[in-house]
């Protein structure tokens, strides 16, 4: 194997792959990268069994050939390296870079230990567009559990569906929760959808998917199949496992008895709610909302009893005067993914679920347990 | 540290199936006889065991099954809770609406017959009728409950003898092994993985009953949620004292 | 990798797995796994019925897995653990068609209940004879012959026989076979579907009525009106009819007067439980029939077991049975006994009851027991509820599920909620801890 390509693309490639590369070294071979060359096309794979990303440029090709290489040696090289021309060749069992006078002996594992990475098949196919993913993504991402024991949390769900008529768009729907908070948020897709598909994406991939939105403008094309979701650039694609289980039942949470609104400034809260938190106890975070008549008092008092209290001008329909206590991050994460000026919560009582949403579109949803202050 | 953060309520959606079903010593019978009871010689076949042993497991699979080969139809899931009221006076009319409603089912599984106690003559007489009608028909009654019928001193000794005249199966208490799998079918029922050390801690500590673990785990799951900490032996020990 | 090579390394693997681990952990979770798709040169899916048995077996045997199946390919081998889409089906008992749809003789008569296989004994000959004489002449004598007796003594058996003796000696001639319950609820759906016309001559025109059970019509009053008129209407035309019942006429409750009396106008015989001698020859008849070797010891023990009653004695028979071909093993004493278990009643050490504490706790605190069960959220019901329930989980052996059901049927994390704050607050509340204390040693005396 041997090429020529250009210091500044092979960086972008090999940045991009750095994320994904298994970190704990469980098998020597997946600390690699996989470089295939063949017809003057490079493509860069690498892979943590759960998700891949494959990479594809155009070099000057001179022997077709593949191998593995650390990936994060790699990456540590040619980021040192002048923007100038590299040259790459097999020479027994190393790797051999040389750009200008410096030159880079590396080793090599064969291409044939790197795993197979699954090739993009499936029956189901859409293209879906880049910015509305990438902002349905922003909207529910941050309400995924950490907890590695409960495996279905640990991801977003997402749930397209066949439109009413055949003509008519699809739609999409993305959920998470930690069990504390709750994201939904649903849309119309741009074209129809002859049927539908439930996924549940794993958090890396998440993290993965969001950085490849953000690189370009193209849409994506979607692909998932019995075990795997893809994601499908012309130059890029990833290939993801998705998480084995069954996602709760979103609707079994959206709570339909709180009659009682109250209606705030979106970013104005916010802020109080940031200033406030200011002296919250670091671990609970937590948030005292006190409301009546049209006023809200928002409190927090540190561990070492000094207190903070702000007022702010709300619409509140309750008649009697509510005070609930909530995670502030919570609530600030909440307010963050949401866009519209004002923000509306459904109440029932300071126990609870609250219904968070935007009055003025129906698209997102967010569910908060209020916690005791 | 306890957390004052509340927590969702997702409910709990167990999966009934014959493939989620753990078989061991405790219930080979039981299960050999459910899967058998289209075909075998009699018209009613009753799992007795202890709370959580899996009794609606097998009752909801039973159906689950006889569905899925025979279209949605052929079988019916009763719970007396849910039945009280169906036959609530013992009229003419309300006893024949309630055959009516079951009676086109090849197998009516009943479950938590000891439920029934109490208040509840009519929807005694309903399952005698029902009883009747299905072994005439040649259809399938299958019964689960925590005492035989020879314990349930308030049944109709009618029903009793009708229930006594088909298969009787008792469902032991799970041997070690099963209750290590019982205890990770349960945590796959809320989702949750356990690491085989936690597993392995619970087993050895907690009474040997399926309901005590059940229990103990959906306590270690709701504090876990809450403190957002994973499910591990240091949180089991705090949480349930062990 | 070939499939072929894979598929061979992996029943090498799980041939060595086999002599690694005890034979019940092989069989019940090495055994059933399946290999899937091999993907690229190392690394191969296996297969398991479900997420938990994936999750069992990543974690206890994962290990040991991937070293056998290593040791078989020759080269190092990542296995990765999957959900088998299209598990193997359950096996089913070889059996004849499984049923599918109900059906029912359009006489009622079955087959299997006639006089050749009624087994006689003192206790019952007087019925068998009476039965007998009708089948032989209907409408001759004994016009109704009413038996009475027990519960599962062989009533239900001596109306079929006669419909059998006659379906097969006077074919032309009408005889049906119902049970009262069934008369009730022909009769109520004749009413929904505007058929009543139908419904009477259906009954009125049949030359034998066996009706089993009549006792499930007291207290219908609508029932007992209809039958009344077809009773008449059959006598009228001297047709035959039997009657069996738990009860002797005069002792059916909420029984009109009229019918009573027409039930005793024929004759009334009555069977009693067997003795032992009549068990034993019923379990040899009931044992020949179905092809079953029991030997004297086994069906002496089952005869002395089962004193009572006919049906009862033949559900043991069916249990020994089943357990038979279930275990594949022979009849004895031993399975015999092994059948009898969890039948014979067994004392279960004594638990305070549910109702109890409630009744305790709401006397306690002076509210009404209907108040501990409902919904009502003032602290004044509240409290004594959490109480009651706490009690219930420490004084029971009942699940948190059946403490919320006894409890009006809430949702059991209710429960939970309520036993972990009682826990809590006794330590520091000494009113609570005082009144927790009180209400165990009532409960407990």
């Amino acid at each position: 194997m041997e090429f020529f390509i250009d210091r500044d693309p092979f960086l972008k490639v090999l940045t991009r792959i750095q994320t994904v590369v298994e970190r704990r070294n469980t098998m020597p071979v997946l600390g690699n990268a996989l470089l295939e060359v063949c017809d003057g096309i490079l493509t860069v794979s690498a892979t943590d069994l759960e998700v891949a990303v494959r990479t594809v440029t155009e070099v000057e090709g001179v022997v077709d050939g593949a191998l593995t290489v650390g990936a994060r040696v790699l990456f540590d090289v040619v980021k040192e390296l002048p923007p100038k021309a590299l040259r790459l060749r097999k020479e027994g069992e190393r790797l051999l870079l040389t750009c200008d006078r410096a030159r880079f002996d590396l080793a090599t594992l064969p291409a044939a230990q790197f795993p197979e990475i699954p090739k993009p098949e499936g029956e189901f196919r859409m293209v879906i567009a880049r910015h509305q993913l990438a902002t349905m993504l922003e909207k529910t991402h941050f309400a995924m559990s950490t907890d590695e024991t409960r495996y279905v949390l640990n991801g977003v769900f997402v749930q397209v569906t066949a439109g009413a008529e055949p003509e008519l768009p699809g739609r999409i729907r993305l959920v998470a929760t930690d069990t504390h908070r709750m994201s939904m948020v649903e849309q119309p897709l741009e074209y129809p959808l002859p049927d539908g598909r439930e996924v549940i994406l794993p958090k890396k991939t998440v993290y993965e998917i969001r950085r490849m939105l953000e690189e370009d403008e193209r849409d994506p094309e979607l692909i998932i199949s019995a075990g795997h979701v893809q994601l499908i650039k012309p130059d890029l694609s990833l290939i993801s496992q998705v998480v084995q289980g069954r996602f709760p039942d979103w609707r079994r949470v959206v709570p339909t008895g709180n009659m009682v609104r109250l209606t705030a400034i979106r970013e104005a809260l916010h802020q109080v709610v940031k200033r406030i938190s200011t002296l919250s106890h670091e671990k609970t975070l937590g948030v005292r909302l006190i409301i009546q008549e049209n006023r809200m008092r928002i409190l927090s008092v540190s561990p070492e009893q000094q207190e903070a209290e702000e007022e702010m001008g709300v619409v509140y329909d309750g008649n009697v005067k509510l005070d609930i206590g909530f995670n502030a991050r919570y609530l600030r994460e909440i307010l963050i993914a949401m866009t519209g000026d004002t923000v509306q919560f459904a109440l029932k009582d300071d126990e609870s679920p609250v219904l968070i949403y935007d009055p003025e579109s129906g698209e997102a949803l967010f569910v908060l347990m209020p916690m005791r202050v | 540290m306890i957390s004052g953060q509340k927590i969702l309520d997702f409910g709990l959606d167990p999966v009934f199936t014959l493939e989620s079903l753990i078989v061991g010593p405790s219930n080979r019978l039981a299960h050999a006889a459910v899967l058998g009871l289209m075909e075998a010689p009699v018209s009613c076949l009753m799992l007795i065991g202890a709370s959580g042993c899996g009794k609606t497991h097998l009752l909801h699979a039973a159906v689950g099954r006889q569905r899925r080969l025979f279209g949605a139809e052929s079988a019916a899931f009763l719970d007396p809770a849910g039945l009280a009221s169906a036959v609530a006076d013992g009229g003419e009319q309300a006893l024949s609406d309630f055959l009516l409603r079951w009676r086109g089912q090849v197998l009516v599984a009943v479950d938590n017959l000891e439920r029934l106690q109490g208040g509840a003559e009519a929807l005694q007489e309903g399952l005698l009728f029902l009883f009747n009608h299905l072994r005439a028909a040649g259809g399938r009654l299958l019964i689960a409950s925590r005492y035989s019928p020879t314990q349930l001193e308030w049944l109709r000794p009618d029903l009793r003898s009708r229930l006594l005249w088909g298969s009787v199966m008792e469902i032991a208490a799970p041997d070690d092994m099963e209750l290590e799998a019982i205890l990770i079918k349960l945590a796959a029922d809320r989702q949750v993985r356990l690491g085989s050390e936690l597993i392995k801690y619970l087993c050895a500590r907690l009474p040997r009953r399926i309901a005590d673990l059940a229990e103990a785990l959906e306590r270690l799951d709701r504090a876990g949620m809450a403190q957002k900490r994973p499910l591990t032996v240091p949180l089991a020990k705090e949480i349930l004292g062990l | 990798m070939q499939n072929m090579e894979i598929e061979n390394s992996w029943q090498t693997a799980l041939e060595t797995l086999r002599t690694q681990v005890a034979p019940r952990v092989f069989d019940m979770w090495l055994k059933p796994l399946r290999l899937g798709r091999a993907s690229g040169a190392n690394q191969v899916d296996i297969l398991a019925a479900n997420d938990f048995s994936v999750q069992y077996v990543r974690e206890h045997y994962g290990a040991l897995l991937t070293a056998a199946l290593t040791d078989a390919v020759g080269q190092p081998v990542v296995i990765r653990f999957a959900i088998d889409p299209d598990p193997p089906a359950p096996p089913v008992l070889p059996s004849e068609a499984p049923v599918r749809t109900l059906t029912v003789s359009p006489s009622g008569v079955e087959g299997r209940y006639t006089f050749d296989s009624f087994v006689v004994g003192s206790c019952n000959q007087f019925a068998h004879a009476a039965a007998a004489r009708v089948a032989d002449a209907p409408a001759t004598a004994y016009n109704p012959l009413y038996i009475q007796g027990g519960v599962g003594l062989g009533k239900t058996h001596l109306l079929h026989a006669i419909g059998n003796a006659l379906l097969r000696s006077r074919p032309e001639s009408k005889t049906l076979y119902i049970t009262s319950e069934k008369f009730m609820n022909q009769m109520v759906d004749s009413i929904r579907f505007n058929q009543q016309p139908h419904f009477r001559d259906n009954f009125r025109s049949v030359d034998v009525l066996l009706v089993d059970d009549i006792q499930f019509i007291a207290g219908k009053k609508g029932t007992q009106e209809e039958f009344f008129h077809t009773f008449n209407a059959l006598q009228a035309a001297n047709k035959q009819i039997v009657i069996t019942s738990d009860s002797f006429p005069g002792e059916i409750k909420d029984l009109e007067e009229r019918l009573r009396s027409r039930f005793s106008q024929g004759l009334v015989v009555d069977i009693h439980p067997p003795d032992l001698e009549t068990r034993m020859a019923i379990l040899k008849k009931k044992a020949a029939q179905d092809g079953l070797d029991l030997q004297d010891d086994a069906a002496f023990f089952l005869a002395e077991a089962i004193q009572t009653n006919v049906r009862e004695l033949e559900g043991a028979l069916i249990r020994v049975s089943m357990l038979a071909s279930l275990e594949k093993e022979p009849v004895s004493l031993s399975l015999v006994k092994e059948s009898l278990r969890g039948i014979l009643a067994r004392s279960e050490p004594r638990q305070v009851s549910m109702d109890k504490i409630i009744e305790t706790v709401a006397a306690y605190y002076k509210i009404k027991p209907l108040d501990i069960r409902s919904d009502k959220r003032a602290r004044r019901y509240s409290h004594p509820r959490q109480v009651a329930m706490f009690l219930c989980k420490q004084l029971t052996r009942y699940s948190y599920p059946d403490i919320a059901y006894e409890f009006g049927n809430r949702n059991h994390t209710t429960v939970l909620y309520a036993v972990e704050k009682i826990a809590s607050l006794q330590p520091v509340d000494a009113e609570l801890e005082r009144a927790v204390q009180t209400l165990t040693a009532m409960l407990r005396k």
